[in-house]
């Protein structure tokens, strides 16, 4: 696991234990004495960006998509229904920023973090048009 | 045999109609017939005993309202200022009154708002990139 990836478990961990809701908070202390750091992890970065995305029910959260389907699944179009084009689209986006797929809140994170490279050559229109 | 007693039926009696105030003797003309309208077109529920003198001052005003536009409507008259006043001040009554007694249309509104769901931000995305709806 990168260590980038390992920090976003981390704080998504952080975040459930600091939740406001005492089912949250018990769940989560659960989980990690039950079945470890790893499925708690899993739990509490699908919680985080459910939350942090406003997400419904059915709609799929980018921890869930395995950056091997990005391509085929943005390829596929949006469904208008699960929110895996979207969640794939999201997720090239903060791939791209250099960011964890397991990022607690998606969205302020890609606010905090600089443009790729290739962005910023495009947007500052500083560097010259390649020949 | 015995009856079956009424207990045992699956159908329960229908619950009593509840009765709808009734004009006091003390009222006008018009304003007992404000009263039978405004009684009959709420909910038989909606008004207690106790709001009685509250309708009542209420359709006292209509009736007011209703004399003074007559009165100030009079061909050839030039509008009188006492009955200006009484129709401005029957007015301030009624539309104080029609809020305490929960009969104008602000009063219908519900006492919770319905706030705006909150929206997933793929339907933010969609609208963003311009591709089909999310939700």
């Amino acid at each position: 696991m990168r260590r980038i990836d390992r920090e976003a478990l981390e704080r998504c961990i952080e975040i459930m234990r600091a939740s406001k809701e005492p089912s949250d908070r018990k769940q989560i202390e659960r989980t990690l004495d039950e079945d470890g750091w790893q499925k708690a992890a899993d739990s509490a970065v699908y919680h985080c960006q459910m939350n942090a995305l406003r997400l419904r029910p059915w709609q799929s959260p980018p921890c869930w998509i395995d950056s091997r389907d990005i391509k085929p699944i943005i390829t596929r179009g949006d469904d208008g229904v699960t929110g895996d084009y979207a969640a794939a689209k999201l997720l090239q986006r903060m791939l791209a920023h250099g960011l964890s797929r397991w990022e607690p809140d998606p969205v302020a994170a890609l606010a905090k973090s600089p443009p790729p490279a290739h962005e910023q050559g495009a947007s500052n229109g500083r560097l010259p048009p390649a020949a | 045999m015995p009856r079956t007693a009424a207990s045992a039926f699956a159908v329960t009696p229908a619950a009593a109609i509840p009765k709808r105030l009734r004009p006091p003797d003390s009222l006008s003309e018009s304003a007992k017939a404000e009263f039978i309208r405004i009684v009959m077109a709420e909910k038989a529920d909606h008004f207690r005993k106790s709001d009685l003198p509250l309708l009542c001052s209420y359709c006292e005003s209509a009736a007011l309202i209703e004399r003074a536009v007559r009165e100030l409507q009079q061909p050839d008259v030039a509008p009188s200022p006492r009955w200006l006043t009484v129709w401005e001040k029957a007015n301030r009554n009624l539309v104080a009154l029609s809020a305490r007694l929960r009969i104008c249309p602000q009063s219908r509104m519900p006492n919770n708002p319905k706030r705006p769901r909150p929206t997933s931000y793929y339907e933010e995305m969609a609208l963003q990139e311009g591709y089909g709806e999310t939700d």
